[in-house]
């Protein structure tokens, strides 16, 4: 076979297999319905006050064959803050706190996946408040189920962040304390 | 919650920064060194590079401070220029990158939505053309207690505007008025109770640039609604409001008097407005935490 024959032989062979390797990742959206995201923090350090975010949206990526090459991404809208206090969600909505009307959402885009015990370990660039930071959490879950014929895959996964590595205003920080603790529970369906 | 000491140590240092009397073209940046000594108390500087709006207006206020020294120390036709140039900045520098000028992204005129250009082509010429008016009503021959309750007015505005953003509930945003005021007080009270019939070097667009940045602030990222900042941003001009004959003092220290009673009285009430609205929602969030088992 002359080395052109065998080049072109070998294209169509990798070309044959794209469409394989393209299906080998499974792509889900977020599920409203089924998800939450939900935050706490301290408050004047004796208690814990807890809020959550109303409307997320999100895309997961996963390729179980190579971790490497899945994808998480999660917009959360700041707007939606509910701490079952309409008072309270005004003012967290103003500039002292989310400054909704500068900042609409919060956003974490993965950067590099790698498949751990149990789930996956994801670093990502996690956007809040126009503050951009790499964090790694670690997605619990993975598990994937079809129900009424739309495969469904679950995570969850829990962050520690400080509002002052995000550029909050400091004199707010105060009787509510720095770090606060958002729970992401997600429900992925493949669309 | 803002400590009350704090807040009025801001102030009063202000106004003892700005108080020496200078040149008319140093005044200006008397006045915008007296402000970053109140905003250095409040411990608020802002932030580089600026991300809220009210980072914002601090890095404009220098060149509002700038735009005054050369209006009162060239000819008057030279120098209205940099007066309105500045003046035409304030309302895209507050809003840039906002929701109000990018949301939905997919409907924008260079980058800007409609609604964004709407606000923008609105709001600019309006703030523009209010400080032509209070520059008229600055140096009229026959009104001189206009010109001299005018920078008294703005203080009042000032304070007022950022007493009702604070109960709106943006704390940082209402204090940054308190050294704003603090830096006109020596000369609002200079031409209140002096006699000098001058009125050229009044710090109008100083004054006008940070009240409507103000508003724009506590308007579009605050809780002031667009009623509040319409009147706030109309009382100013009130000073000019002329009395039926019979009310007005002969004496020149009465009329002022009487022009910046209006003035506070209107202010009152809005303020009154905004304490109310303040009782009904903040309070209430506040008073759980301070009530006793």
């Amino acid at each position: 076979m002359s080395p052109v024959r065998l080049f072109s032989a070998l294209l169509l062979f990798t070309i044959s297999l794209l469409p394989a390797a393209a299906t080998a990742a499974e792509e889900y959206v977020y599920d409203a319905v089924h998800s939450s995201v939900s935050f706490k923090a301290r408050h004047l350090d004796i208690s814990w006050i807890h809020g959550r975010f109303n409307e997320v949206d999100g895309r997961f990526s996963i390729d179980r064959q190579d971790p490497a090459k899945s994808s998480f991404q999660l917009t959360i809208k700041a707007d939606s803050v509910d701490t079952a206090n309409a008072a309270r969600d005004e003012h967290l909505r103003q500039p002292d706190y989310f400054d909704t009307k500068q900042f609409p959402t919060i956003e974490f885009r993965s950067t590099k996946v790698k498949a751990i015990d149990g789930g996956y370990e994801v670093t990502g660039d996690f956007t809040m408040h126009g503050t951009t930071r790499s964090i790694t959490i670690k997605l619990m879950g993975g598990k994937q189920i079809e129900s009424r014929g739309v495969k469904r895959v679950g995570f969850a996964t829990e962050l520690r962040l400080k509002r002052s590595d995000y550029n909050f205003d400091a004199s707010a920080i105060g009787p509510i304390g720095d770090e606060a603790v958002v729970i992401i529970d997600c429900e992925g369906m493949s669309k | 919650m803002p400590d009350g000491l704090l807040c009025l140590l801001a102030f009063l240092i202000a106004a003892a920064v700005a108080t020496p009397q200078v040149t008319t073209r140093l005044q200006p940046v008397l006045m915008l060194g007296s402000i970053l000594a109140g905003l250095a108390i409040l411990n608020i500087l802002p932030a580089l590079p600026p991300a809220s709006a009210a980072d914002r207006f601090l890095c404009l206020l220098p060149l509002l401070a700038l735009a005054d020294c050369c209006r009162t120390t060239n000819t008057r036709r030279s120098t209205t220029l940099p007066n309105m140039l500045v003046l035409t900045a304030v309302v895209p520098t507050v809003l840039f990158r906002s929701v109000w000028l990018i949301q939905p992204a997919d409907q924008t005129i260079l980058g800007i939505t409609p609604t964004g250009w709407l606000l923008l082509l609105g709001l600019t010429p309006l703030t523009v053309a209010i400080a032509l008016l209070l520059q008229r009503l600055a140096t009229p021959a026959g009104y001189t207690d206009v010109a001299a309750s005018l920078t008294l007015c703005l203080l009042c505005c000032l304070l007022c505007t950022g007493l009702a953003i604070t109960l709106g509930g943006y704390l940082k945003g209402g204090l940054l008025a308190l050294p704003l005021a603090g830096s006109l007080l020596p000369t609002a009270l200079r031409k209140a109770l002096g006699n000098s019939p001058a009125h050229s070097d009044l710090p109008i667009t100083l004054g006008w640039g940070s009240l409507i940045s103000l508003l724009l602030i506590g308007g579009f990222f605050g809780r002031l609604t667009p009623i509040q900042c319409a009147c706030f941003a109309t009382i100013p001009l009130l000073t000019a409001l002329p009395f039926p004959p019979r009310f007005i003092p002969h004496n020149r220290r009465r009329q002022i008097l009487l022009r910046i009673t209006t003035t506070a009285l209107l202010c009152g009430l809005l303020l009154a407005h905004a304490w109310t609205v303040f009782a009904v929602r903040m309070l209430p969030l506040l008073a759980s935490h301070n009530t006793p088992p």
